[in-house]
């Protein structure tokens, strides 16, 4: 290793980096404290009434709790998708398996914009279907699944197929294998996939407003209330938990991802 | 009558690459493996002998032939159905898994009873002597460790046969000589047939019972380790195995049975006729090992080769003569430094003779 100093260029490039990156959070955060309606300089003084209008606010914690549900939902089903894809292309023979990575990738590239029209024309023109909630969920299950065989398929990669014919030696047979060796393995990485695709589904607005019907998700109904300043500090009270909930997540995904990839390293070296 | 536990008959494996063409990975191979041997597939890397071990183990299918194992076709039959069990080059010991859930997997797979798990895992973990890691997890284990899991992960089912895929490889020399001989004397002990892949010819002479020579996807030579290493049929294997010097001669006459005299060189000599499909006026190959070569004045050998030596290395317990003989060819001789052979009598230049016995030449197929 090399031993590196710190370097003064180095130290204020840092510091603008985390200014850049994560002064907006901090601003939302504090004003969801201010005394005030409008959200300006100077403070009025600290307040805990938004979040008290926050519990109060039947709709908001409607969506609240319909995003929880898809966002949950379609995690379990992306990562069930997104697993299985994973063991197929780095456990099996497939044809056009290049093919298909590209082609299951495609969703991590296209504006979800576009999706999101491409997505109404189908639904409500081709199929004529009412929008729902489990339409959300369907095409959330559509953007997540990129993230989760890509996540997946690292893990498979990195541990060698050595361990799946040794259980196969042992007795055990093919689904015995998955269940008892490739699956347990792969934990950290499921986890991680999992959460992954819940904040990419939490978050989803372009594409989610295009097909969202009576009952609404969170960020959608957030925009809504843009509408009403009087309002506003409520929906930046309820940015600022989703913001704290969301790095929770993402943290706790890197910290299973790099685990597990630290575990197979140390098994690797003999 | 023999009972063979492990039978190859007319087996072959190929491969088809990206671009079409098709690898012979094995070719058509005879193969009979005799319960409670030590049997070893010796040979370079990509000669076959993890393909042939692959193919017992049931990880991959022949492409055409009949693999038994005791008694029964074992086509079509899975990894998983096989009475067999498998020692990995890199151990392939499960991660997640504690010392004792490892070597309890294959029990627990079998719905085996807890008291009998318990039992049969402690037995087999104080058979490779392995005992209070129990709890350990494999990355907490050294390679010599690890090699011990792996081992009794196989044993404690009792397999008909255990297959070891170069299981000291990644060991360091002198664990790995320890680990030859513990694992001679463990097969010894369980008495169960052992089917070991090396590309360490040492390693080979050392443990096994029997050698399979292979190289490029055939098996060239099947024998004892005495018979590889003092009656090499083929070039290959009288090189792969040991330091061998390779000289032209030219059949002058057979006595079949007995001997074949040949010129070599400037000089007629006798070599013991073991070698079928030879007749007088060929032109053949003669291995002669450099320590079995001798040297001397003219008139005291039976058998002897003119030559001029070229080379003189002292090795410490031996010395090492590069000699050339009048065709051109250049031979190797080891001469112990012990008793009369004390101090080296000769220099570079001297005219000598080349002795052997009859016996100590052996005269190669093509």
């Amino acid at each position: 290793m090399i031993e590196q100093k710190r370097s003064l260029p180095g130290t204020l490039y840092f510091i603008v980096m985390m200014v850049f990156l994560y002064l907006p959070v901090l601003v939302l955060i504090v004003f969801s404290f201010n005394n005030s309606v409008i959200l300006a300089f100077p403070f009025k003084g600290f307040t805990l009434e938004w979040y008290k209008q926050l519990l109060g606010a039947r709709e908001l914690l409607l969506a609240a709790r319909n995003s929880i549900i898809v966002g949950i939902s379609s995690s379990l089903v992306a990562t069930l998708i997104g697993a299985l894809a994973a063991v197929a292309v780095t456990r099996h023979h497939m044809p056009a398996r290049n093919f298909f990575l590209g082609a299951a990738s495609v969703p991590l590239v296209m504006p979800s914009i576009v999706l999101g029209v491409a997505m109404l024309v189908l639904f409500r023109r081709v199929f004529d279907l009412q929008l729902n909630l489990w339409l959300i969920t369907a095409a959330h299950v559509l953007i997540s699944i990129p993230s989760t065989i890509l996540i997946v398929m690292a893990r498979l990669a990195d541990f060698s197929h050595n361990l799946e014919e040794a259980a196969m030696d042992l007795g055990a047979n093919y689904w015995m294998t998955l269940l008892k060796v490739t699956l347990p393995i792969s934990l950290p990485a499921l986890i991680a996939a999992f959460l992954t695709a819940f904040t990419t589904s939490f978050d989803e607005y372009a594409m989610t407003t295009l097909i969202t019907g009576t009952d609404t998700t969170l960020p959608v109904y957030l925009y809504s209330l843009l509408r009403f300043p009087r309002r506003l500090p409520v929906a930046v009270a309820m940015g600022s938990i989703i913001m704290v909930i969301s790095a929770i997540l993402v943290i706790t995904a890197e910290k299973l991802r790099s685990i597990g990839t630290n575990r197979v390293q140390k098994e690797n070296k003999i | 009558m023999v009972n063979n536990i492990i039978e190859f008959e007319n087996v072959s494996k190929q491969y088809r690459e990206k671009a079409g063409e098709i690898v012979n990975a094995l070719n058509p191979s005879e193969l009979s493996i005799q319960a409670g041997e030590f049997f070893t597939l010796l040979g370079p890397s990509g000669c076959g002998k993890t393909t042939a071990l692959r193919l017992m183990a049931g990880f991959i299918q022949p492409t055409a032939g009949n693999i038994k194992i005791d008694g029964l076709a074992m086509n079509n039959v899975p990894p998983y159905r096989r009475p067999v069990n498998m020692v990995f080059q890199d151990y392939a010991l499960f991660p997640h898994l504690n010392v004792f859930e490892n070597v309890a997997f294959g029990l627990r797979i079998k719905r085996t009873q807890a008291a009998e798990i318990s039992r049969r895992v402690n037995e087999s973990l104080e058979i490779v002597q392995l005992v209070g890691l129990n709890n350990r997890r494999p990355s907490q284990l050294s390679g010599g460790q690890k090699q011990r899991v792996a081992l009794a992960r196989a044993l404690v089912n009792q397999p008909a046969v255990l297959l070891l895929d170069e299981p000291l490889g990644a060991l360091d020399l002198k664990l790995r000589r320890a680990m030859q001989l513990e694992l001679k004397a463990l097969q010894q002990q369980v008495g169960i047939t052992f089917v070991y892949v090396t590309h360490d010819q040492e390693e080979a002479l050392t443990m096994s019972d029997r050698i399979a020579v292979m190289s490029a996807g055939r098996i060239l030579q099947i024998d004892s380790p005495q018979n590889i290493y003092e009656r090499p049929t083929t070039r290959f294997v009288a090189d792969f195995v040991g330091e061998t010097n390779f000289l032209t001669g030219k059949i002058k006459n057979i006595v079949t049975g007995d001997y074949v005299k040949l010129a070599i060189g400037n000089d007629l000599v006798d070599v013991r006729h073991r070698t079928n499909g030879i007749h007088p006026g060929d032109t053949v190959t003669v291995a002669i090992r450099p320590e079995r070569l001798s040297l001397a004045a003219d008139g005291q050998q039976v058998e002897q080769i003119s030559a001029t030596i070229s080379e003189i290395t002292y090795l410490g317990t031996d010395t090492r003569y590069l000699v050339t003989i009048p065709t051109g060819e250049k031979a190797a001789v080891r001469v112990q430094n012990a008793g009369m052979n004390r101090t080296s009598s000769y220099r570079i230049g001297d005219q000598v003779k080349l002795g052997y016995v009859l016996d100590d030449a052996q005269i190669l197929v093509s």
